[in-house]
């Protein structure tokens, strides 16, 4: 009688692995062109071109911790897709594992250094240590290693209900100007770049039109895209921060009026694709005189004292396939753009990005009186 | 009257103040029951604890309870240094062993070939089909 | 000639593929549909779309229907929806019912399922209005009408499952409060580990399976299997579909409650069969028996679960709002695509539409035929011997924890920390039930009445005077605990007073 049961409780279990089997050997990812085998610029040690990189690389099992926890938000979208790529051409096997940004400091900051843990992440991982959601110093810049950079986003903006009297951030700054009892409540997050960009808007109209003005900006403080545009719908707030390709089919005619979206403003230097939202440089949205211009950059970190090897073979890797038109074109599909930067122009150059902001969020009004 | 009916949530404490509601109403409910019990018992209906109560059953198996209680942390424990598959191998078959409680040859054959079959399969499955990280 | 681009035989097979897959995950302790969609996600990329929604889509009866297996034969739940299974699953399990109560869970699934796909085709346009209109306070609401089935299920000691329920609250908010990203209720050292609180498939689990285990394992886990074979043979009755008869009020009840859940977007997945079951409770002529393997509680658990599918797509495809999480993780398939979905969505992506619509078909029909025929083997798992069993379900709940937040090994503790608890709860009489429906609706509860308040400058009586919705969910809730006070007082004349 055992026996029977165990081979029939086997038999039910070794269905599906047929069926998972059948389904891995169809679903190899889409077919790359062929990429072109450039060495890249910058690359130390023993690894110089793209042959030595995949020879490093070569049945490496690598972990991608991702700063999030959403399988379908932007970061883990960017870091699988680039994942993918790097598997497939270089005969590695990195998995994505969305454990939260707080998790996934942890981890960088404690993993191993054996090229088996990297994280992936965009400008948070400064912006959360900067806002004090996390702690500085156990998860500064400083206590890991910069990695390339392999994608950015134009998208993101501020998007407001289509009925408002404003069409984009300039007007809403006269608007309030021109009527001194409305209060204008924006949907943010905290910690993060949609605070930051928050931060530019109350900064100019403070500059601009004076406090008084600025006075009548509050936030309501939300999590998720959609808990945010519920929020919008439900009258608790005016204007929300998202990414623009999430709203893209909110803005079109035919929308319900009751859900219809205006972009506002997108945070860019450049605009998104073909659509005609504005940027904040275009409207002229400055901060002490200089434009406001931020995109948002996804970035690979290591633990520190990774070997020089593996970062240089995956400085090549990234230079590589951001070359690769079916890389492009599928970061371009998800609504991102290719970017490759090695790992040695991205730290200095992440470095200064934060540097440029610390003062804006050090004069950052505090949220206890903008939640009023 | 109106400012009676409000609660103020201010940013910088607002992480707290859904906590102090509840422990609030747990402080309540705690006391409401501690009064009930002690007029109960001051009515002489209910002793404080049932004269047989025991924490443990009767012929309780402490080694099988413990046992599985030390053998889980140590499978945890292992599984970093060993790795998912080795270190399941070992400890379900030792599980295996432990709940049968006897070495006859083919106990131990069937506890062997349980734990061959059943780590590797959710290995081969979870692993390499669905391509997931395991412990 | 859209039609013949959805029904081709790969488009089918594929459906078939991620139906098999999810009743695995669903299935699995620890494992949910949502987690087998997050998996074979990135996979779907080289398809088109109709043939992804078929996989993800079967995915998801799938793995919201193959919970029911181990709640009903062992008592663990395999998905958090799958909890209020157990109540009345297993009992008839430990009754040599075992089959019978499986195929009475696969029907009412199926019934469920079918329910909530016409709502879908029928009245999405309507929903989503109702949608829309469901704020913070309505969503507030609707988890304190969910949470008065700790009331309903108090067998005699109502304020003691009260206070397990709110104890159950206040561990679901230990860890970072989103708003202001600051840590609460944890003490220092673990401040790493419970960054993100526990988790809630490694408590679940931990709490029934490991708990139990404990419990055996004292007992010496004697040669016996979960239930004794001779059971099946003398005292259990057979599955009949006049099982069903009488049921038709409460398949339809419940069935609607689940998709109305699932049209709510945030509201939990699991508030479906909670509300469900009480409500089958309070307008049942007998529900004394529930509880006790009665198959009201069964069919209104199972079909209320299998409702919340068709329900949590609407705001979805009508609005771009995910209902619930596992339909939080198909916004992913079409973004992987290029394709952002929106309120435009039907209008501007017909066949999609329609696909969504055949997939579902298509899946809660191929769930019943393929759970229901070969039920009876799986059933056989109750004669395993349990010192067989066991390992092999820790090894499966080790995996499950691990994957509950995509890779942490915290998890895997917090497993063995609620499996004590559990153990503990058991000893010293303690409802662990209310606890976990505390648990699994506390980080709602928290944030739709903080969200409220903060919408409406923290004035208390917003949840009065919201609207019409609000009144209604006032009457229902003042009903439900009017309904077990009066319940418990008849039912407990021994206990006290």
């Amino acid at each position: 009688m055992k026996k029977i049961v165990v081979v029939l409780l086997l038999a039910c279990l070794t269905l599906p692995v047929f069926a998972g089997g059948g389904s891995e050997g169809a679903s190899a990812p889409a077919p790359a062109a062929a990429a072109p085998a450039a060495p890249a610029a910058a690359a130390g040690g023993s690894i110089k071109t793209s042959a030595d990189a995949a020879a490093y690389l070569k049945g490496k099992n690598i972990r991608g911790v991702i700063g999030s926890t959403a399988v379908t938000g932007d970061t883990y979208l960017t870091a699988d897709l680039f994942a993918r790529f790097v598997s497939e051409k270089y005969g590695c096997n990195m998995k994505i594992d969305p454990i939260g940004a707080g998790r996934a400091l942890q981890e960088v900051v404690s993993a191993k250094p054996d090229g088996g843990t990297v994280m992936m992440f965009h400008d948070m991982t400064y912006l959360g240590v900067l806002f004090g959601a996390y702690d500085a110093e156990d998860y500064k810049l400083e206590k890991f290693l910069v990695g390339g950079t392999y994608a950015y986003s134009t998208a993101d903006c501020f998007a407001a209900s289509a009925n408002a009297p404003y069409k984009t951030i300039a007007e809403l700054g006269k608007w309030m100007k021109d009527n001194p009892r409305e209060i204008v409540k924006f949907a943010v997050e905290a910690g993060g770049v949609s605070q930051l960009c928050f931060n530019a808007v109350y900064e100019w109209v403070n500059q601009t039109y004076g406090k008084d003005v600025a006075a009548r900006i509050k936030v309501f403080v939300t999590g998720s895209t959609d808990a945010k545009l519920q929020a919008l719908w439900d009258g608790n707030c005016q204007v929300v921060y998202a990414v623009a390709t999430a709203l893209q089919q909110y803005t079109k005619p035919g929308v319900d009026p009751k859900l219809r979206l205006n972009i506002i403003g997108i945070s860019a230097g450049e605009r998104y694709e073909s659509e005609t939202w504005p940027t904040f440089k275009e409207q002229g949205i400055t901060l002490e005189g200089k434009p406001f211009v931020f995109s948002k950059e996804y970035y690979m970190f290591y633990p520190t004292g990774m070997p020089t090897d593996f970062i240089a073979a995956m400085d090549i890797a990234i230079a590589d396939i951001c070359k690769s038109p079916a890389y492009s074109d599928a970061v371009k599909k998800l609504g991102f753009l290719p970017q490759a930067k090695g790992s040695a122009e991205t730290k200095d150059y992440i470095y200064a990005k934060r540097d440029s902001l610390t003062g804006l969020i050090a004069n950052a009004p505090n949220f206890d009186d903008l939640t009023k | 009257m109106d400012s009676f009916f409000k609660l103020e949530v201010q940013y910088s404490t607002s992480h707290l103040f859904f906590p102090k509601i509840v422990i609030g109403i747990l402080v309540v409910l705690a006391v409401i029951m501690a009064v009930k019990y002690a007029l109960a018992r001051a009515r002489g209906k209910q002793p404080l604890v049932s004269r047989n109560w025991s924490f443990f059953v009767k012929d309780a198996d402490f080694f099988m309870l413990f046992g599985s209680l030390g053998l889980f942390i140590l499978y945890i424990l292992a599984l970093k240094p060993l790795g998912f598959l080795v270190s399941s191998l070992i400890f379900i078959f030792l599980f295996n062993l432990l709940f049968c409680r006897t070495f006859k040859l083919k106990s131990v054959f069937i506890s062997l070939i349980i734990s061959v079959i059943s780590c590797v399969l959710v290995w081969y499955l979870f692993s390499v089909v669905f391509n997931i990280s395991l412990p | 000639m859209e039609l013949a681009e959805i029904l081709t035989f790969g488009n089918f097979t594929m459906g078939f593929i991620g139906l098999l897959v999810g009743i695995l995950f669903g299935a699995i302790p620890g494992m949910t549909a949502t987690m087998a969609i997050a998996v074979f996600l990135p996979l779907t990329y080289a398809y088109s779309l109709v043939t992804s929604l078929f996989l993800l889509l079967g995915m998801y009866v799938g793995g919201i229907s193959g919970g029911l297996i181990p709640a009903i034969l062992i008592n663990i739940p395999g998905t958090p929806s799958s909890i209020t299974t157990c109540f009345d699953g297993h009992p008839m399990t430990l009754r040599g019912e075992g089959e019978r109560a499986l195929k009475i869970g696969i029907t009412s699934s199926l019934v469920g399922g079918l329910i909530s796909l016409g709502c879908l085709a029928l009245f999405t346009p309507l929903l989503a209005q109702l949608a829309i209109n469901f704020s913070a306070v309505e969503k507030f609401l609707v988890i304190i009408f969910a949470m008065t089935i700790i009331a309903a299920l108090s067998k005699g000691d109502m304020l003691l499952s009260i206070f397990m329920g709110f104890f159950g609250v206040l561990v679901a908010l230990m860890g970072t409060f989103d708003d202001n990203n600051k840590l609460r209720l944890v003490p220092y050292i673990f401040r790493r580990e419970l960054i993100y609180g526990f988790a809630l498939l490694p408590v679940l689990i931990g709490l029934f399976a490991l708990g139990q285990m404990f419990e055996e394992a004292e007992g010496g886990m004697k040669k016996k299997t979960v239930k004794d074979a001779n059971a099946q043979k003398q005292g259990g009755r057979k599955f009949s579909f006049l099982d069903f008869k009488g049921q038709f009020v409460n398949l339809l009840r419940s069935s609607l409650l689940g998709t109305l859940i699932g049209v709510m977007p945030g509201v939990g997945g699991s508030a479906a069969c909670i509300v469900a079951y009480s409500q089958a409770k309070t307008f049942s002529k007998t529900p004394e028996k529930f509880g006790t393997g009665h198959v009201e509680g069964l069919v209104a658990s199972e079909s209320a679960n299998n409702g919340l599918t068709g329900g949590a797509l609407i705001p979805l495809l009508s609005m771009g709002i995910p209902g619930d999480s596992t339909t939080a993780v198909l916004v992913g398939a079409f973004a992987l695509q290029g394709l952002q979905i929106g309120p435009l969505f039907i209008q501007e992506h017909h066949v999609l539409w329609t696909t969504v619509l055949i997939a579902l078909l298509f899946c809660n029909i191929m769930m019943f035929v393929t759970m229901f025929f070969p039920i009876k083997y799986i059933a056989k798992v109750i004669y395993i011997p349990r010192q067989r069993l066991y390992p092999i379900i820790l090894l499966m709940c080790i995996v499950g924890a691990y994957r509950a937040s995509n890779g942490v090994m915290f998890d895997v503790w917090s497993l063995i920390i609620f499996g004590l608890m559990g153990y503990l709860f058991a000893k010293f009489k303690l409802p662990s039930t209310p606890f976990l429906i505390g648990f699994i609706l506390g980080g709602d509860l928290e944030k739709y009445f903080v969200d409220a308040l903060k919408g409406n400058d923290g004035a208390l009586s917003i949840f009065f005077t919201r609207g019409p919705i609000c009144w209604v969910l006032w009457l229902l809730i003042a009903g439900s605990i009017a309904y077990s006070f009066y319940f418990n007082k008849k039912q407990a004349p021994l206990d006290g007073d």
